[in-house]
């Protein structure tokens, strides 16, 4: 008798407790939009033209989307459309970087390429976002590492998987830069995560 | 939350998602602002790390970017789409931490300012020490017990949420509780021994 008068006790000193963490939880708030790499996903997106993608096509599910097997011309497709992205930027003006650094990036009037050491060392050049502020000499950068949906980079099949990306923030808080191609680049897919 | 009300936020976040899905930046936003307080918490309480749960929050709304057409508004709530994307981050998150920095608990902050009120302190402690023995537990208790006493979700929104029968929620449930109870009476201080820890402390 007692042993159950205990137990009624405990389970309702243990309600009490999950109700007070409860509201000391409520009292927790996720970080303002402004202040994730989120917006800097949306100006990628922009930037790379990306158009605004059809609902996806039947069946939907309203299961979370899940890990899947991994698919090689699927790979193949998407390393595929990183290449093409790449090559595309490479063709734009491109400032040079020498990895994550709080120096702003070295521009020479209207952008130079990138040095042969850099070249040599791996290092990818940042290629300006569009309508963001430019590069500026006397600035100090951040560079943040972020993990960007193949999906929202290019159009055409849909691609699973993701690609890390180095975007230059500066002080603002705004995103100036970003870089693909450098042998740090990893490409992680869909089912490996 | 009056059902009404949440049947209306059921339908705006299904609005949202379906204009996310269409490339609607600013609904992209609007729906991070509605929900992202609801994924950092979870995303905390499972986790019990703040930095967890900011790069979690992130990362859910990645995948919300990118999957947001996938969301059926005929199979479940937004809410709970949304849950069970967490889930699998969070999931992914603890399988690869290989060690977890224990954080100040919150509680712990409070009761050096506040000491002055003895219960007060208490229940602080024991909240503490109630999100320790969460953060212990087998995740698949862990977790049905985040969704249903710290998330309010209903059993058949969890069962959605987890992909389970809502009696296996039910019976996690149980077994939560009753792990939580054996976990918090082994620790359970010595009241006296409490009382002499607390006022040992210098009141500020």
């Amino acid at each position: 008798m007692n042993d159950e008068i205990d137990g009624a006790e405990c389970d309702e000193r243990l309600g009490a407790d999950l109700a007070a963490l409860r509201e000391r939880l409520r009292g927790l708030q996720a970080p303002p939009f402004e202040e994730t790499g989120l917006p800097a996903v949306l100006r990628a997106r922009s930037r790379l033209g990306a158009a605004p993608r059809e609902a996806a096509p039947p069946p939907v599910t309203a299961s979370p989307p899940t890990p899947r097997r991994w698919r090689a011309p699927l790979a193949a497709a998407a390393a595929a459309a990183v290449a093409a992205i790449a090559a595309l930027l490479a063709v734009r003006s491109p400032v040079e970087q020498a990895g994550p650094a709080v120096r702003p990036p070295s521009l020479d009037a209207g952008g130079a390429a990138p040095s042969g050491a850099d070249r040599g060392s791996g290092a990818a050049a940042f290629q300006p976002l569009m309508y963001a502020p430019g590069f500026s000499p006397s600035g100090s950068y951040s560079v943040v590492r972020v993990r960007i949906p193949l999906s929202a980079l290019a159009q055409g099949p849909r691609l699973e998987g993701t690609i890390e990306a180095d975007l230059l923030v500066g002080e603002d808080g705004l995103a100036s830069g970003i870089r693909f191609a450098s042998t740090d680049t990893l490409f992680v897919p869909a089912g490996s995560r | 939350m009056p059902h009404d009300t949440q049947a209306l936020d059921d339908t705006d976040d299904a609005i949202l998602l379906g204009q996310v899905a269409e490339g609607a930046e600013q609904a992209f936003v609007a729906f991070y602002r509605r929900r992202s307080d609801d994924v950092f918490r979870f995303a905390y309480a499972m986790a019990k790390s703040s930095s967890v749960a900011h790069d979690v929050t992130q990362e859910v709304f990645l995948n919300v970017l990118e999957n947001a057409g996938r969301f059926d508004a005929r199979k479940g709530s937004a809410r709970a789409w949304l849950f069970g994307c967490a889930r699998h981050v969070v999931l992914d998150r603890l399988r690869l931490e290989s060690r977890w920095t224990a954080e100040l608990p919150e509680g712990a902050a409070e009761s050096s300012t506040d000491c002055r009120n003895e219960e007060h302190v208490l229940t602080a402690q024991r909240i503490g020490r109630l999100h320790a023995a969460i953060a212990e537990l087998p995740v698949e208790y862990r977790e049905a017990l985040v969704l249903c006493e710290l998330q309010e979700l209903s059993y058949a929104e969890t069962a959605g949420v987890l992909d389970c029968p809502i009696g296996t929620v039910r019976s996690r449930l149980h077994r939560a509780r009753a792990l939580l109870t054996a976990a918090l009476g082994a620790t359970e201080p010595d009241p006296a021994a409490a009382r002499m820890l607390e006022t040992s402390e210098v009141c500020p």
